[in-house]
Parts: C-alpha cells; sequence; structure tokens
C-alpha cells in the first residue's frame, strides 16, 4: 500500500493539510481537490487548501492563487477523506486513512536511542516543531474518529511540551480514541516528565515502551546507549507510580532470544504493572539488514525460549501477544498468542503462503521481509 | 518434628492430587511460601517475616491495657514471662511502647538477616526470625538454629516446595501459581501455553 507519491509542485510556499475531496465538499476550506482539473482554470478552485491532480492542467499560470501539485505518479491510492499533506518538494505524505485500524501520529525523526534493528534510523535534525504543528492540524481535521491511534518516531517525548499540548489535543478532541504511544520511556526517569504526562490526564493512553534485556549491559548495548536500561526502568516505575498504562515491548533477535526466559521472570518479578507485554519478531529494514550478522536467528531457532517466556508470563497472569511471527514458524502451543500485528500497508504473504489453510489466521509478512524470513515458511 | 514433616509432605501430595482431579483446594501455609517464592509482591503473614511482624506489623491489646507484641506473648504473659509486654496502652504513649528497652531488645533479635544460621542461610529471604518462638522454646530470644524446630519446619518445607517447582512437572507449577492468583487449575491451564 502506497502512502507517498510525488509531482510536479506548484505555489506550494510551505506544508498544505488537508482533506482529500474527489467530490465538491460542503466545506472548501479543509478540502484539497483531487481529480481531473480538465477545462477548469485556477478560478474554479478558489477556497481550497490545495490540488491534486495526475495530470498537468491547461492552464498552469492561472492556479497561482491555490497550491497545486499536478503529474503525480500516482493517484490511485487516495480515497475520500484521506487526510495528506502536500509539501513544497512536491512529495504528497498521507497522514491518515479513515478506513485503516494503522493510523500513526508520526511525531519526530529524532531519538535519544539508537537501536541495532531500529527500522526507522533517526535523523539528527530538529523536525520537532514541524511535527508538532502538523500533528495539532492532522488531529483537529481527524474525522470519523479513529477508534485506535498510534504515535510513533523517533522518540516522541523529544517533542517536550509539543507532546503534551499533542496528547492535550487528543484528549479534547479525540477523547474516545486509544492512543498508544511507542516510546522508549528513558524520559519518565524525570519526575518532572511524568508529572506533565499525568496533567495531561488522557483518558485511554497506554505507552507502548521497550525491554530487550533483564541484563542492563545487553540492553544498553542493543539501544546503543549508556544508563538508557536504568532511565527506562526508573521511567517505568515513575510511569506506574502516576498511575499511567505501560506495555512492554520485546523485539526478539540474536541478543535478545537467548535471555528471554530470564527476562519473562525480570518482568513478572520487577514490573508486574504492565498491562501487556508484545514479544515481536524482527522487522527487517532501517538498520536491521546492515546489522544482519549481529541479529539474525531464524525464529524456528528460538521457539524454545519464546515458549518458555510466554509460560513464565502467563503463569504470572501477564496478559502476552506474539507479533509479526508466522503461524508455520511458531509452536503450535503458542499460536493462540500470536496476532496479525502487521500493519496494512506494510503486510504480505508469500508465494507459499497462497496455499496454506491457515492464512486467514496468520499475520503474514513485512513488505521488507522478501528475503530476510525463517527458511522454514510452509503453507499448512 | 521430623514426624511433622513426613506428615505434611504425605498431605500436600494428597492436595495436590485433589487439584488435578478437579477439586480446587488450596495448602495456605504453602501458599503464603509461594507468594514469596513466585512473586514480587508481599504476605501479611507476620511469622514469616524479617523483621519479625509481630510487634511491627501488630499489637496485642490485653483487657487490662497491657501492649503486647503479640498473643503467643500474652500467654507467655499469663504464665508470668512479660518479656514481651512492652507497655500499658492506659499509661504510656505509642512514642514510650516502641522506645522501650524491652522492645529495642526484643527487635534487635528479629532480623533474620543478622541472626546466627539466618544470616547466611539462602532460604533467608523467604523464612522469617520469631524471637517469641525462640525464648519461649529455647529460652533466648536470638535462638540456636541448628536445634530450632522454627527453623527445621520452614527449611524443609520451603526445600520441598522448591523441589516441587523445580520437578518440571507443569501442573504442579500451574497450580501453585494458581494458589498464589486465587484460581483453579484449571482456569490457568487456558491461561498458558498447551506446552508437551
Amino acid at each position: 500500500m502506497r502512502l507517498k507519491t510525488a509531482g510536479t509542485p506548484v505555489n506550494v510556499q510551505e506544508p498544505v493539510i488537508g482533506r482529500v475531496c474527489v467530490r465538491e465538499p460542503e466545506e472548501r476550506s479543509e478540502a484539497i481537490f483531487l481529480g481531473p482539473t480538465s477545462g477548469r482554470g485556477g478560478e474554479d478552485f478558489l477556497g481550497y487548501r490545495g490540488i491534486l491532480s495526475g495530470s498537468v492542467p491547461a492552464d498552469v499560470s492561472s492556479f497561482a492563487a491555490v497550491p497545486l501539485i499536478h503529474s503525480l505518479r500516482e493517484i490511485d491510492h487516495f480515497s475520500e477523506g484521506d487526510i495528506v499533506v502536500l509539501q513544497p518538494n512536491g512529495f504528497v505524505r498521507t497522514l491518515y486513512r479513515p478506513a485503516s485500524q494503522h493510523n500513526a501520529l508520526f511525531l519526530t525523526e529524532r531519538c535519544n536511542s539508537n537501536c541495532l534493528m531500529c527500522s526507522q534510523p533517526p535523523k539528527d535534525h530538529d523536525d520537532t516543531g514541524f511535527f508538532t504543528a502538523l500533528n495539532l492540524e492532522l488531529i483537529r481535521l481527524m474525522r470519523p474518529a479513529p477508534s485506535y491511534l498510534g504515535i510513533t518516531g523517533g522518540e516522541p517525548t523529544l517533542l517536550g511540551d509539543g507532546l503534551f499540548r499533542i496528547l492535550a489535543a487528543l484528549r479534547d478532541m479525540l477523547p474516545d480514541t486509544h492512543v498508544h504511544m511507542l516510546t522508549n520511556g528513558r524520559a519518565f526517569a524525570w519526575t518532572d516528565a511524568t508529572r506533565a504526562l499525568a496533567a495531561v490526564a488522557h483518558p485511554r493512553l497506554t505507552l507502548g515502551i521497550p525491554l530487550y534485556s533483564d541484563s542492563a549491559v545487553l540492553h544498553d548495548y542493543i539501544v546503543q546507549a549508556h544508563h538508557a536500561f536504568d532511565q527506562t526502568i526508573l521511567g517505568l516505575y515513575n510511569l506506574a507510580r502516576w498511575g499511567i498504562q505501560v506495555e512492554i515491548r520485546v523485539v526478539l533477535h540474536r541478543l535478545t532470544t537467548p535471555r528471554l526466559p530470564e527476562l519473562a521472570t525480570y518482568i513478572c518479578r520487577n514490573l508486574p504493572f504492565a498491562v501487556h507485554v508484545a514479544l515481536m519478531g524482527l522487522e527487517p529494514t532501517g538498520y536491521t539488514p546492515r546489522n544482519r550478522d549481529t541479529l539474525w536467528i531464524d525464529p524456528a531457532n528460538y521457539q524454545r525460549e519464546l515458549e518458555r517466556a510466554v509460560e513464565i508470563l502467563t503463569l504470572s497472569g501477564m496478559n502476552v501477544s506474539i507479533y509479526n511471527s508466522q503461524l508455520c514458524v511458531l509452536t503450535p502451543a503458542l499460536w493462540r498468542f500470536a496476532r496479525r500485528s502487521i500493519s496494512d500497508w506494510k503486510n504480505i504473504y508469500l508465494s507459499e503462503c497462497t496455499a496454506c489453510s491457515k492464512i486467514e489466521q496468520c499475520g503474514g509478512l513485512f513488505q521488507s521481509a522478501t528475503q530476510m524470513h525463517s527458511q522454514y515458511l510452509r503453507a499448512l | 518434628m521430623e514426624r511433622f514433616i513426613r506428615f505434611y509432605k504425605t498431605a500436600l501430595d494428597h492436595i495436590i492430587a485433589l487439584n488435578r482431579s478437579g477439586f480446587n483446594i488450596q495448602e495456605v501455609y504453602a501458599k503464603i511460601l509461594l507468594t514469596k517464592i513466585l512473586t514480587p509482591y508481599p504476605t501479611s503473614y507476620v511469622d514469616l517475616q524479617s523483621p519479625f511482624g509481630a510487634g511491627i506489623s501488630v499489637l496485642v491489646y490485653n483487657y487490662n491495657g497491657d501492649v503486647y507484641a503479640s498473643d503467643e506473648s500474652r500467654m507467655l504473659a499469663e504464665m508470668n514471662d512479660t518479656t514481651f509486654r512492652f507497655g500499658n496502652v492506659h499509661q504510656d504513649r505509642y512514642e514510650s511502647i516502641y522506645n522501650s528497652a524491652a522492645f529495642s531488645k526484643y527487635m534487635a533479635a528479629a532480623c533474620n538477616e543478622s541472626l546466627p544460621g539466618c544470616a547466611e542461610c539462602a532460604l533467608q529471604g523467604y523464612c522469617g526470625a520469631d524471637p517469641v518462638f525462640h525464648h519461649a522454646v529455647q529460652g533466648d530470644l536470638y535462638g540456636h538454629r541448628p536445634t530450632s524446630p522454627f527453623c527445621f519446619k520452614n527449611m524443609e518445607i520451603i526445600k520441598h516446595l522448591l523441589r516441587l517447582i523445580d520437578s518440571g512437572d507443569r501442573d504442579t507449577l500451574r497450580m501453585f501459581f494458581a494458589w498464589v492468583r486465587n484460581m483453579g487449575l484449571s482456569d490457568i491451564r487456558e491461561e498458558t501455553p498447551a506446552c508437551a
């Protein structure tokens, strides 16, 4: 599924965000017109925030009043109601699809960790002001309200006050939406950050926080940051103390799986307040292919540790899910913990999957896993 | 005490068999120990606390206002041994009770981290100190671990539970967690993977 395309920009001075309209909307002020512009001049589109077109308008010069991106490489992926952003360089990004269950706010490309298996490698330029403003407007435009919304990055807490403004906007404008924020939790080692988050009092907020080992040395190595383990653990305790729901996320690879049962025990003993533990297969994108030798283990070869970890966690009453795993690789005893977790826009099945009788229950693979997946995949 | 331990193990086997057959029944002393062994949560059972819970987690007021560490302490007083009488609620203040010489002497022997025989014991974290018991049975607040029935009983039961946890029998481990979580064996079977 496509979330990005590009065309030729005309009069796009700054990023323009709006709702895609194929038909004439009741109110043009929040709409971006999508469609053929043939036979119409710029004056016919006054009041729109922007215009998207697959072809070149006959009289481009008459469009000076409204930002336009024409000659788009693709337009079929747009649907009525999608929220998109038109960028001065001609890129058009889809930020929100009302029909999808996998929408997320992207808050920043920056991060204070640098995980070996990062699927979204950080970039060190200050985009926080831009993304704060963009997301505040995106939240204002979202309708109908999604039942679920992710928050991702980068590390969202790097937005500082911007994050709390975004969460307050979600609380006020989308009060029934469950919000799930991915964060390394390190910022919450400082109680003023935790207090500020608690003060937002978002009623349906869960923080998904990664913990890769019960050993601080190993965790710090995997996230490539000194003291990260201590900060994350302290952050988890502060969040629990202020009554904020946390989920623990573990990425399964060659460095984390050998001590997975020990990590499970650690979680039961030290973080019993976590509402959910997600044990997640590797996403072979970003840094992962480049660190293949360090990270890769065929998932078939860590099933014993995975099974033991799930047993330890469930005996203690923890809610456990296995993400990003294929049923044919997973031990059958663990099938009922497997979730179809991969976001729709990057979820694929391989050619051998077409003959599989369990394909309806199976979560399939990441699009990026075409080359990097278990050699034991087979039709069931 | 050896006879008791033999009986305890037989009784526990029987209770485990009852649970396996579908009848949910808990052995509560084992449940208290298992909560300490298998979870991060404390129990309110004062006999297995360090510092010993009697006097800290609980005080016993006699009919005449005398304040004791525990009911056992009060019973000793009925036999003219007032070692664990810390004061009288009509005459003393809270501060003077907790600052009394009797209380300080008692508390000095109440932490198994600093008791001979307990300080280096591997099972220390699950066990407790019981100065009242040792005073009554051995005539010494600190007690003598090699001949202490308190020590023998708890060591044997804890070691037996650890052996059962480590036996590899999944249903026994499930049942122990079921006790700790106040649920039935069949309920916890449904929550955990159906491992071979």
